[in-house]
């Protein structure tokens, strides 16, 4: 008993307090997945149910109801490739020339952690299929989270609401930047450091700021709920509502950056933004990670710049918020290249991935 | 334990991921007073190891919480053995909680905090299970022994 309580401090100590057991942990991934893909068949037995024995009628209305729906989001990327247009003639003026192009990769849910107070998700992409540790995962609505251990066909994420996470995010109305952390819930983020002077108001909308280098700039992480101002304090007390579901999806996206830093302006879409006002000031940041895809660790060099938010200069020195971060290279593009000739225009069709994604290709 | 492992990981909705019962640590205290010769804290200590990988715990929580309330049962089994379902119930109740302590302890040196009545909801779930789990196995278990 003595002995087996030493190897439990031991192992304890060693999954908290050190880097030892990473390794091991990805590969017991593999075994910890079956579980969850048994306990998965119930539920894909019904879905599949569902989908035999829909009747008729409702498959119609259902295609019409997706019809339209297209139809919206189609003349939303009308409009989206006439802005990235725009953004890159902007772009080019500013001597900057870094933009997104992301490929996205639909992965099915497999499991939820059991436990209520780890907020990790299970799903079915591994190493196989170009998942790497810190590989952002994104919803229709916002961001998810990041891959944590990975597997050669499955891989875990923790979510954005998992105590142990912060992600730096920016008000997308001013540019602001601050830290979300999760709080155990999946209703609710809190942010931190919020100085009681700073412009903020219930409703704003988060956005992550890519400095942490690993989710892409731009993506809705969530939107502030409550800001209490209390005087005994230094900082204001604000929480905020994930725009994802964290805990009603069944397909989740995971985002790939770019092999390689192009000179030329590449733009996808590949955020899929709910209100169509928030997109022209999202895509204004921007950035381009390359990330090797064959190792699981990442190595990611990314640039991340904000051109024409008057209030947020490039400050890369910020903390590292969200934990398990790659090892990562980063350097501030729009601080220099002061003279550099701008050749980018040609905005193509990024590769074509696995997944879905939405692209709207423009040329100049 | 395969299926109780099974049991654990089940998809639960959100609402009710609390009142899941541990049914690894249930099986494991069921084992420990009616197969004291063939189920130890060794047993019982890998078995909750193999909890901790697959619900992506904190590695030696489980472990560490299955090993010292298998060892308490192991040092009482005859006497919990003649107590009636009941009372057994009643200290099935008092070791889960303890196991549930050890592993939110663990667990919050990892940063997860459970809060105080969210360590007594499963405890009490898991304690009602057990009448239903001794009427299931205890048949099965004296068949064994003869």
């Amino acid at each position: 008993m003595a002995a087996l309580f030493v190897l439990s401090t031991l192992l304890i100590y060693a999954f908290i307090a050190t880097p030892w057991l990473n390794d091991t942990r990805n590969k017991t991934l593999a075994f910890a997945a079956p579980f969850y893909h048994i306990t998965d068949i119930p539920r894909k037995l019904s879905e599949w149910g569902h989908a035999r024995l829909i009747s008729r009628d409702q498959l119609i209305q259902e295609n019409e109801s997706l019809r339209s729906d297209l139809l919206v989001h189609q003349r939303k990327l009308q409009q989206l490739a006439f802005l990235a247009a725009e953004n890159t003639r902007l772009r080019q003026l500013l001597n900057s020339a870094d933009t997104i192009n992301q490929r996205v990769l639909v992965a099915d849910l497999i499991g939820v952690a059991p436990d209520p107070s780890i907020h990790k998700v299970f799903i079915n992409r591994g190493t196989d299929d170009g998942v790497y540790i810190g590989q952002p995962v994104v919803d229709a609505f916002g961001l998810i989270g990041q891959v944590v251990n990975v597997s050669a066909s499955d891989s875990a994420v923790l979510l954005i609401s998992d105590t142990s996470h912060a992600i730096p995010v920016q008000i997308n109305r001013n540019g602001e930047r601050l830290i979300a952390e999760g709080r155990g819930s999946v209703f609710e983020l809190g942010l931190r450091h919020v100085p009681t002077t700073l412009d903020i108001q219930e409703g704003d909308l988060l956005v992550s700021s890519g400095l942490d280098q690993i989710y892409p700039a731009g993506y809705p992480v969530a939107t502030v709920q409550k800001i209490t101002y209390d005087p005994g304090r230094p900082f204001a007390e604000v929480t905020a509502v994930p725009k994802a579901q964290l805990n009603r999806n069944r397909y989740v996206l995971l985002v790939f950056a770019t092999e390689q830093k192009r000179p030329n302006l590449t733009f996808s879409e590949s955020t899929i933004v709910s209100q169509s006002t928030t997109v022209s000031q999202s895509t204004t940041v921007s950035e381009s990670t390359t990330v090797s895809e064959s190792t699981t660790v990442s190595e990611s060099t990314t640039v991340s710049e904000k051109a024409p938010l008057p209030e947020s200069s490039v400050d890369t020195s910020l903390p590292t918020a969200a934990s398990n971060a790659p090892s990562s290279v980063s350097k501030p593009s729009s601080v220099s290249k002061p003279s550099s000739v701008s050749k980018p225009s040609s905005v193509s069709k990024p590769s074509a991935a696995p997944g879905l994604h939405a692209s709207p290709a423009a040329e100049q | 334990m395969s299926l109780g492992l099974l049991l654990a990981v089940y998809p639960l909705p959100s609402h009710y991921a609390w009142f899941r019962p541990e049914f690894i640590a249930l099986l494991s205290i069921f084992f420990a007073l009616y197969h004291p010769y063939r189920f130890g804290v060794i047993s019982a200590w890998t078995i909750g190891f193999i909890q901790d990988v697959v619900v992506a715990g904190v590695w030696g929580a489980h472990a560490l919480a299955q090993a010292f309330v298998v060892y308490v049962c192991l040092c009482s089994y005859q006497r919990l053995q003649s107590y009636g379902i009941v009372q057994q119930t009643l200290w099935v109740f008092v070791f889960v909680g303890v196991h549930q302590m050890a592993v939110n302890w663990v667990q919050g040196l990892d940063g997860y905090i459970a809060p105080a009545q969210m360590i007594i909801l499963p405890s009490v779930v898991t304690a009602l299970c057990w009448p239903l789990l001794a009427v299931l196995l205890k048949p099965a278990s004296h068949f064994s022994h003869h």
